[in-house]
């Protein structure tokens, strides 16, 4: 059990961070990550009596990017030519259930449910509903994301996917 | 009249909208098509041992494709013989025997119904098993390990449904060092378009990338190769290529050109990678003629139906894309990454990556395809956009191109629309195949 002040650090860390998400202010998102980051998605399968069968390290992924790839992605959303978010989806981000645990001095690992919303042009609506294990580094007052794996829920992915989790 | 003559107008290179939203049209196509054509299943490598199974899809039938304990493999429609329940409800496993989950009949593996509970009490003699085993679809064959089923009996074989498609593919095969396999896992996307618009994309529509994908060609990033014909217009040495029975393919260029390009590549890797790429050109010359090995690699390309893939590269991943009906206007995609079973880790790994940001469910190309394939659906749906037709009329009334000698196929330039056409004139005589 952690203390209520590396729980609130991290919370406040947390929703500050899906926020700039939201807002679509993704070059200031990117400057939470490490410069080493994995931002990993696996993908995830119904296999008889796994409950959480995602794929290995070297197995299928729908993100497998390092912190060049996710820059690449933010400069192509900023192109008018982005045509998946011209114009801009509306996006709500949820983080709830954040448990956290030591791991070593300055790093911590935390878990966390994620829901995110997404709306688009007249009728298009997107729901992606998981969880996050993210590694962070403590970084002065605040924290950078280390690693970062997303596991969705859903097998059948609702749509492609043009927003970061 | 032909019933598709008032769809696929195909020397004025028009073709009818409704073929894309009609539930009847539609109908037809699961009928004539998807009940005809030989159809993508998956790889045999993600089932290599006796007893996996995996399912899949061929239109919208569920399917059940299983290595028996004899090694081979057979596929069957997914739905027990009694009272129609998914008999797997898994993506995939290892299993001697199926069991219904509503009453219990048991099939094994290879398709028999084995068991039934209650049987001699409660059907007595009424029920003959043997008659009674899961569906089998009755035609199944392996290419490089890519299997393919027809619920045709009496359809043409693969080799002959390929036709001429199967020259080219041979050079994706056949570079290939330990086969291609699949790496563990799909990814599945919905998307609300018809399948046709996602198919004939892969099949020809090179028209659309420096605007489509506008976006991601100004990155620097490895994938976006500077020789890349999408910014040199009409150039002559890239082809088009629309291949009988409605395949099509797009950039493919002659002359070791791809080759040169991953050489060059490959330094950037070191010898271990650069070595790899000279013996996979080693292969080529090796098992082909030269004007063939000198194909060296495939850009993407759409096999008729639904199966669209891309392989531009031996350092890239052979994408597989499978456009599954679901209605009129929804698209299920299945998207596999293919590697060579024996390329280096690092290209393995190169492969891998590389494969989930471009095509994929989160690729940067394949994002800006579903928006664009959504909203065709959207604003063409009315009962005015519903008169009108789509054009296709960039090539009508040009002369094929003078490809290469002895090699298959009618050539058009590399921004062109003749292979789409290609695709709704066998889609027209399928159509109104009787």
């Amino acid at each position: 059990m952690v203390g209520h002040e590396l729980q609130h650090s991290v919370e406040q860390f947390l929703y500050r961070e899906v926020r700039l998400l939201s807002e679509l202010r993704y070059e200031e998102w990117l400057d939470l990550f490490t410069d080493e980051v994995r931002y990993w998605m696996p993908a995830r399968e119904t296999i008889a009596g796994q409950p959480d069968a995602l794929a290995g390290d070297s197995e299928m992924a729908y993100f497998d990017d390092d912190k060049a790839f996710l820059a690449a992605r933010i400069e192509r959303l900023r192109s008018p030519l982005a045509h998946a978010e011209q114009p801009p989806s509306r996006l709500r981000y949820f983080v709830s259930n954040v448990e956290i645990e030591e791991a070593g001095e300055d790093e911590i690992d935390v878990r966390c449910n994620l829901l995110v919303y997404q709306s688009r042009l007249e009728r298009t609506e997107v729901s992606y509903v998981g969880r996050r294990e993210d590694r962070l580094r403590r970084a002065g007052s605040s924290w950078r994301v280390t690693t970062r794996k997303i596991i969705l829920d859903q097998t059948l992915v609702p749509r492609s996917i043009s927003v970061f989790f | 009249m032909e019933q598709s003559e008032r769809y696929v107008k195909f020397e004025e290179g028009l073709v009818s909208r409704k073929i894309f939203f009609d539930p009847e049209i539609y109908q037809a196509e699961l009928e004539r098509i998807f009940a005809r054509c030989w159809l993508f299943l998956g790889h045999e490598s993600q089932i290599p041992e006796p007893g996996d199974y995996m399912t899949a899809y061929m239109g919208e039938d569920p399917i059940l494709v299983c290595r028996g304990a004899d090694g081979t493999v057979r596929a069957f429609l997914n739905s027990c013989r009694h009272r129609g329940m998914r008999v797997c409800r898994a993506d995939r496993g290892n299993a001697r025997q199926f069991t219904c989950s509503f009453h219990g009949w048991t099939y094994a593996n290879s398709g028999e119904l084995r068991g039934v509970p209650l049987g001699q009490d409660a059907y007595g003699e009424r029920l003959n098993k043997a008659e009674w085993g899961l569906l089998e679809v009755p035609k199944l064959t392996s290419y490089g390990g890519m299997l393919f089923g027809n619920w045709d009996a009496g359809a043409e074989s693969l080799d002959d449904f390929l036709g001429e498609l199967r020259w080219y593919l041979d050079v994706m095969v056949e570079r290939q060092i330990g086969g291609i396999e699949f790496i563990p896992g799909v990814q599945r996307y919905s998307l609300d378009a018809n399948w046709k618009i996602a198919s004939e994309n892969f099949a020809g529509d090179t028209y659309h990338l420096p605007y489509s994908h506008g976006s991601m060609f100004k990155l620097d990033i490895r994938q976006i190769n500077p020789a890349n014909p999408s910014f040199r217009g009409k150039d002559a040495d890239y082809y088009n290529i629309g291949l009988d029975n409605g395949h099509g393919m797009t950039g493919i260029v002659f002359g070791d050109e791809r080759y040169r390009v991953d050489l060059e590549a490959a330094k950037e890797y070191g010898a271990e990678v650069v070595e790899y790429v000279e013996e996979c050109h080693q292969r080529l010359i090796k098992a082909l003629p030269k004007h063939q090995a000198g194909v060296y690699a495939l850009s993407f390309s759409n096999m008729f139906p639904n199966l669209s893939f891309n392989d531009f590269s031996a350092l890239r991943p052979i994408g597989f894309y499978l456009w599954l009906p679901k209605g009129p206007s929804r698209i299920e995609a299945w998207n596999w990454c293919g590697i060579d079973r024996d390329a280096p880790k690092v290209v393995k790994d190169l492969a891998r990556v590389d494969f989930t940001r471009i095509q994929s469910v989160t690729g940067i190309a394949a994002q800006d395809d579903t928006e664009n394939f959504e909203q065709v659906t959207e604003a063409t749906r009315g009962v005015v956009g519903q008169r009108l037709d789509f054009n296709y009329q960039m090539n009508v009334g040009q002369a094929p191109l003078d490809g290469p000698d002895d090699c298959p196929g009618r050539f058009a330039p590399y921004i062109s629309e003749t292979n789409q056409l290609n695709f709704y004139q066998h889609w027209a005589a399928l159509f109104d195949a009787p």
